[in-house]
């Protein structure tokens, strides 16, 4: 009898030790791992500025050189681009940016060619808007897209030096 | 010749100068976000630096940045760090006015990261592994409201604008990039709690295959109750069998073995 007790509460023992080890074994576990790799994105544009010279009224002209934006090497995402601009202020008048027209072309477009006004809100590249054989919606790292410009006076605006801001807007692609 | 080699000097020269007077300025605006999102409690503040760098190769203007929010939640507050601060520049002999909260200068990639650092500038290694970029700091601080939905993904964005000055003509150009964050809410500790149990019959789940999503349950974070399912699997099951047969020979069989033993 004095044997029975240590004989049970070493099966019991036992067991638990079974319980305790099967749960262990049966379990299994997973860890995620999370790397998140930091955007860089540089853009480069050139020239600073249009200047379109001196315009007649309801004359449409192109600008003589197109501004080329580069996704540079430092960047390591594709970006799209999203343009917007203020209308054109003188000292005494105004002419809506709507009357700027531009489009992605490495060669410069024929003056009919131009389809996308500006706006003052930001419209952003597509594969159709903006795109006059370039794609300004993606691009990618370390190329550039040539940006032209086409301007028309319309008839009523007082004569003056008219200037704009256009602002480029990239984003990354991911 | 000795005339001649002057004039190939001045001529080197006055080439040098003229192209150096002719290139081109570039506009360059470099940004690196090394976050896009967090998870946090009601109450608490969340921090996001953002980088922005020129690479004199790309570009020969100073950017001129102001950071401001483009969608921020209700009752959420945003604010920058450098503040916006008001400057007066000279530029090229014109005094100009304007804002920013920090302005970043064109600067060479380097080879190697300097044994003594400029304060305020952090060295980045570039993706094109040429070297290191040179480049400030700004942080976004974002203070969540206590009585924000937890168990909710909130998106805010903000707008860093370089601007430039030194240009003149009918269209002047501006570089302006969006930071976006998502922001999860959650409560402050974590619980657990089953909302919908799974299935109970278990015949059903061994021979119907489409009924695999009845076993997994809805678990939401909103309480601090747990309760618990409970329950054995068929290994452990199958242990406890054995050694309840262990133990039932063992209480019966091995008195008398021990008592024969002794004997």
């Amino acid at each position: 009898m004095n044997m029975k007790i240590p004989a049970v509460f070493g099966m019991v023992v036992l067991g638990l030790s079974g319980l305790l080890f099967a749960q262990y074994t049966s379990q299994t576990d997973s860890v995620t791992f999370v790397a998140e790799v930091a955007q860089f994105i540089e853009v480069q544009v050139t020239p600073p500025s249009i200047n379109f010279g001196t315009l007649n009224p309801l004359a449409n002209t192109t600008s003589t050189t197109s501004v080329d934006v580069t996704n540079t090497a430092n960047s390591n995402v594709d970006i799209k681009l999203t343009l917007s601009g203020s209308n054109f202020t003188s000292a005494t008048d105004e002419i809506d940016i709507t009357n700027l027209r531009m489009s992605a072309s490495a060669a410069a477009p024929a003056a009919g060619s131009f389809i996308e006004s500006m706006t003052n809100a930001e419209k952003a590249c597509t594969s159709t808007v903006f795109n006059g054989g370039q794609d300004c919606s993606d691009v990618l790292i370390d190329s550039t897209v040539n940006l032209w410009f086409n301007f028309f006076v319309p008839g009523g605006k007082k004569a003056g030096t008219y200037s704009s801001t256009i602002n480029i807007k990239s984003d990354g692609i991911i | 010749m000795d005339r001649f080699f002057l004039s190939f000097v001045f001529i080197t020269l006055l080439s040098a100068a003229v192209f150096a007077q002719e290139a081109a300025p570039k506009l360059s605006f470099g940004t690196i976000q090394p976050d896009r999102g967090a998870t946090t409690y009601p109450g608490s503040t969340l921090k996001f630096d953002v980088y922005f760098f020129i690479d004199e190769a790309y570009g020969t203007r100073a950017a001129h940045i102001t950071i401001s929010p483009a969608l921020v939640p209700q009752d959420w507050l945003v604010s920058v760090d450098p503040p916006l601060n008001d400057v007066t520049l000279n530029i090229s002999g014109v005094v100009v006015s304007g804002s920013e909260n920090l302005n970043v200068d064109p600067r060479p990639l380097l080879s190697a990261v300097p044994e003594t650092s400029e304060s305020g500038i952090y060295y980045i290694a570039s993706p094109s592994g040429k070297g290191y970029l040179q480049a400030k700091k700004a942080t976004i601080q974002v203070e969540i409201p206590d009585n924000a939905e937890i168990g909710k993904t909130f998106d805010l964005s903000m707008t860093g604008t370089a601007k430039y000055y030194g240009s003149a003509g009918a269209v002047l150009f501006t570089q302006s990039r969006g930071f976006s964050y998502q922001i999860t809410v959650i409560a402050p500790t974590y619980s657990e709690q089953v909302i919908t149990q799974p299935a109970a019959n278990e015949s059903a789940l061994n021979t119907t295959e489409g009924s695999e999503g009845n076993k997994s349950s809805s678990v939401t974070v909103s309480q601090n109750t747990v309760i618990s399912q409970g329950g054995f699997s068929t290994e452990q099951v199958l242990i406890i069998v054995v050694v309840a047969v262990v133990a039932v020979l063992a209480v019966t069989k091995l008195p008398g073995m021990m008592g024969s033993g002794k004997n």
